[in-house]
């Protein structure tokens, strides 16, 4: 097995199977681009914490074998579909579900910003107004009714 | 740049660039509220957005000043707009919403117009509607066709009538096709064309040509300027109909009579430059619009033939002898046997033919393979406990008449609709009753 140094922001070193590693298309173009030595050379991602990281290449770990998602068939077939391992992956603070999210978007890893997109549009599906308002942390303002609400009184 | 690029699915990759060092709110001018205080960058709360159903998208707008912006982008709404379950069923009624939406700089409010086929759909859904009733036919009234300024019916009274309101005194006509203004309020007719001598038995409207058939076993096609119709009589002679309504009733005219079949003339179609005619002397004419000669006949049936629809490459017809087939080139491609009697209307999309037919059941036909998908019944999912007489369906439903005396309104299984609005299960039909009685 080829593996990879990852180094973190914080110094910390995470050794990945490198097929693993080449699921960010960050990274994939980083290996095959400017011809590190994988034995010898860490790979630094200086704007990841190891807090962030880490949980990132758990998840990579896990995925490894998915076939690569064509983004539309998956949204056409189950928009709301989560599996248990993810919904578990997903039980964190939504702070650091942000930082992972923008972590997964730099190393452009789009299943797992689809992931994360996911759980939050999902969030956003069941709570009320009062709810939102708590959860992501914004000050109330009136609510106008939506063209879609009127609709839905109607 | 970036945001576009998630919402619309495409080169998401080539943005990677875009580095989280960057900070979120950058382009944005100094007044610029944090739409999630989120620390996501516009992009991504977008793409959070695109994974929304449009209730819980519209709820959004309503929340704070930022999600209202960003949630009614429209890019978002577009996209839902480009969903197959949310397309409007005709390009005429497209079109025309691609006019009422445009804002003052020419741009698409699609937002608006995803509203306008939202509450299209609950009406449906829910059975809202407004009852008109129009007079004029004095019997029994057998095939009708409307568009957005009028509404065209054939009647065993042998006219075809188009009434205006101070025609209100109109003499009956032994036979007629009447055609009425939808857009006022006039319960009357603003036109009678006659010319039939049998029942007039289907008819089809297209544009400014009007077609109809009739137990008379004539076609007849008819043209106006301003009301743009033809009229096609059908068992023997067919006729086509030239029509011009400028306030006068001198100016409409039989273009054409189409003479050939031996019997009433039950089903039609017309095109640009063709009419496709079905007959209870069981075969199918393809006729010439402009001469109204007979260019081919389809024999195979072994009953009347009920209900047809083609396009450019195929015919399909349903028939008494309890089969559909599928004509291909002058001949019959493929034999579609599973209904239990006779065929009595059918439509067919890009993949699938839906029909109905006396044995109370509609059906779901592959194309391909001519193989039976699903069957709706009155047993296992609420279909008709009648015979069914006519069906239409588009992207997301399918609505059909019965002699149970509803109409019934089901949504497609196929459909993407479906799956939201009916849960998980494919296992259940969902049906919506818009009228009880008749």
């Amino acid at each position: 097995m080829v593996i990879a140094r990852l180094q973190s922001k914080d110094g910390d070193i995470f050794i990945i199977d490198v097929d693993v590693a080449k699921r960010s298309n960050t990274l994939k173009l980083a290996i095959e681009m400017s011809k590190i030595d994988l034995d010898d050379d860490v790979i630094p991602i200086e704007n990841i914490t190891s807090n962030v990281l880490k949980p990132i290449i758990d998840w990579l770990t896990y995925h490894k074998d998915d076939e690569p998602s064509e983004p539309i068939k998956i949204l056409k077939a189950k928009p709301y579909y989560i599996s248990n391992w993810d919904k578990e992956f997903l039980k964190m603070d939504l702070k650091l579900l942000y930082e992972i999210m923008n972590a997964a978007h730099f190393l452009d890893i789009k299943d797992l910003v689809d992931l994360g997109c996911k759980h939050i549009a999902n969030i956003i599906k069941i709570s009320s107004h009062e709810e939102l308002t708590e959860i992501f942390e914004f000050e109330a303002t009136p609510i106008l009714l939506t063209e879609l609400e009127q609709i839905e009184n109607m | 740049m970036g945001e576009s690029s998630v919402v619309e699915c495409g080169s998401w990759q080539q943005h990677h660039t875009v580095s989280l060092l960057a900070e979120p709110h950058q382009d944005c001018p100094s007044n610029c509220q944090d739409p999630f205080t989120w620390k996501l960058p516009p992009s991504l709360a977008l793409h959070v957005f695109s994974f929304l159903d449009p209730v819980s998208l519209g709820r959004c707008t309503a929340v704070c000043k930022a999600w209202r912006m960003l949630a009614s982008d429209p890019r978002l709404w577009r996209r839902l707009c480009l969903r197959p379950d949310w397309q409007l069923a005709s390009p005429a009624a497209r079109h025309r919403q691609m006019i009422s939406c445009r804002t003052d700089d020419g741009l698409m409010d699609w937002k608006k117009a995803f509203a306008d086929r939202y509450r299209l759909h609950r009406n449906w859904l829910r059975g809202n509607c407004n009852v008109r009733t129009f007079h004029g036919h004095t019997q029994g009234v057998f095939c009708v066709q409307f568009d957005d300024t009028r509404i065209v019916s054939g009647s065993s009274d042998k006219t075809i009538k188009v009434r205006r309101r101070h025609y209100a005194a109109a003499q009956v006509l032994p036979v007629s096709v009447q055609v009425w203004n939808i857009r006022t309020n006039s319960p009357w007719s603003v036109m009678t064309l006659v010319g039939h001598s049998g029942t007039v038995r289907c008819l089809h409207l297209q544009g400014n040509r009007l077609v109809s058939g009739s137990s008379d076993c004539t076609i007849k096609a008819m043209l106006s300027m301003q009301f743009d119709f033809a009229l096609i009589n059908v068992p023997e002679p067919h006729l086509v109909w030239d029509l011009s309504t400028q306030h006068t009733w001198s100016s409409i005219a039989c273009k054409v009579t189409m003479v050939g079949h031996s019997h009433t003339v039950r089903c039609l179609q017309v095109d640009e430059d063709k009419v496709v005619s079905g007959s209870y002397d069981h075969t199918l004419k393809v006729w010439d619009l402009r001469t109204g000669l007979c260019r081919e006949t389809l024999v195979g049936h072994e009953g009347a033939v009920l209900c047809l629809q083609f396009d450019t490459t195929k015919i399909v017809s349903g028939s008494g002898d309890k089969t559909i087939k599928v004509w291909k080139e002058g001949r019959c491609a493929v034999t579609l046997n599973g209904h239990e009697d006779a065929v009595t209307c059918l439509q067919f999309d890009s993949c699938r033919i839906i029909s109905g037919s006396l044995d109370r059941t509609i059906k779901f036909w592959s194309q391909e393979t001519g193989a039976c998908l699903s069957t709706l019944d009155w047993m296992k999912s609420e279909g008709h406990t009648g015979v069914i007489r006519c069906l239409q369906a588009d992207g997301w439903r399918i609505v059909s008449g019965g002699d149970d005396k509803t109409l019934k309104v089901t949504l497609d299984p196929g459909s993407t609709f479906y799956w939201q609005h009916c849960g998980q299960e494919p296992t259940e039909m969902k049906v919506y009753h818009i009228i009880n009685t008749w």
